[in-house]
């Protein structure tokens, strides 16, 4: 009989590498097709349906524009942005975020059509999809005034690893006790780079700026390529 | 909430260090969670003991380690930990990049091994990942 003996393995490794290389690949590949590929996060009711519809309005008579749409339940959200926009749901299930694998079947149900923009309105919640890689070049985190400004400093992974703080709803400032400058200030301090936007995506107010910025990410990607 | 999905993903390199190193039995997993790496300690062992019920595992023991969050000065260049996420530099307030306390690290695994696998066989396990 074989004896037995204990050993020690180092091994070293991301738990993660494997879910991070798939990430990689799906970015170059959007990179070379010309897809600016953009992560909406949010918790829920922030807006993200609607700053992508009033986006969308401004946009996609000019660019080719589709958007992938996770949830836990139900085709709701697809459903508002499909008279805009070509739009898949992509249900979870269950699961709080969405990851690589089915943002690809998102992708492959669009019918891989070439695209300018592609959206990625996440799972609402502040915590899990902060941890996973979409293959996105641009992840855009929304804080609804009514959510406080409190936020970024009790969620800071989700405001460290965004490019861009869009604060929506704010035609409810006058009535809700929420510092923009204080929010700006907090999530700053997490991740210095953030690019700040002040938005009421319902009148339409601040979102030509914003776009303007995803016109000027798209070109950055358009010219490293 | 994630917790399942990372013991899940442990659990699977787990399972690809057995197969490919002729383990038997795991007696020690050492693990490095990193402040910032979104995961719940508690929440991950009580994952990670609900689905890792192979007999492989039976008796096996998990050790965590919390990795502080630490950056680099992008402007001096000096070395700080992070306190309350605050990402400023101390010395000079520029910003900085993120050196450690982001990742979940699978650190090393102590295991019961068939005695005639010899040590060259060590790294054998990470060739199939490595070379994508």
């Amino acid at each position: 009989m074989m004896s037995r003996t204990i050993r020690t393995i180092v091994v070293k490794r991301d738990v993660y590498e494997s879910l991070r290389i798939d990430a990689g690949e799906q970015r170059k590949r959007w990179s070379e097709q010309g897809t600016l590929a953009v992560n909406v996060l949010s918790s829920p009711g922030a807006g993200k349906t609607t700053l992508l519809q009033a986006t969308a309005r401004r946009l996609a008579s000019r660019y080719r524009m589709a958007v992938l749409v996770g949830d836990l339940e139900t085709d709701r959200d697809a459903q508002r942005l499909a008279p805009l926009l070509p739009a898949v749901q992509l249900t979870t299930g269950g699961a709080c975020h969405l990851d690589i694998a089915l943002v690809r079947r998102g992708v492959e149900a669009l019918g891989n059509i070439p695209l300018d923009f592609l959206f990625i309105e996440n799972v609402g919640n502040l915590v899990c999809p902060a941890s996973h890689d979409l293959g996105e070049h641009l992840r855009v985190v929304l804080l609804s005034t009514t959510e406080g400004d409190d936020k970024p400093a009790k969620y800071p992974k989700i405001f460290r690893t965004s490019q861009a703080l869009v604060i929506t709803k704010t035609d409810l400032i006058p009535f809700v006790p929420f510092d923009v400058a204080a929010a700006e200030r907090e999530a700053r301090k997490i991740q210095p780079e953030l690019a700040c936007f002040q938005i009421c995506a319902l009148r339409d107010e601040g979102v030509g700026e914003w776009c303007k910025y995803l016109e000027e990410q798209r070109n950055r990607i358009l010219s490293m390529k | 909430m994630h917790e399942r999905s990372v013991a899940l993903a442990v659990l699977r390199q787990l399972d690809h260090i057995r197969e490919s190193s002729g383990v038997r039995r795991f007696v020690r997993v050492t693990l490095e969670l990193g402040e910032l790496s979104g995961v719940e300690p508690s929440q991950f062992v009580e994952a990670f003991f609900e689905l890792g019920t192979q007999e492989w595992l039976s008796g096996v023991e998990l050790e965590l380690r919390q990795t502080p969050l630490s950056a680099k000065c992008r402007s001096c260049g000096s070395m700080f930990p992070v306190e309350s996420y605050t990402f400023l530099c101390p010395l000079c307030g520029s910003t900085s990049d993120l050196i450690d306390g982001d990742k979940i690290t699978l650190v090393s695994v102590e295991a019961k091994v068939d005695a005639d696998q010899s040590e060259d066989d060590n790294a054998a396990f990470l060739a199939p990942l490595n070379s994508r």
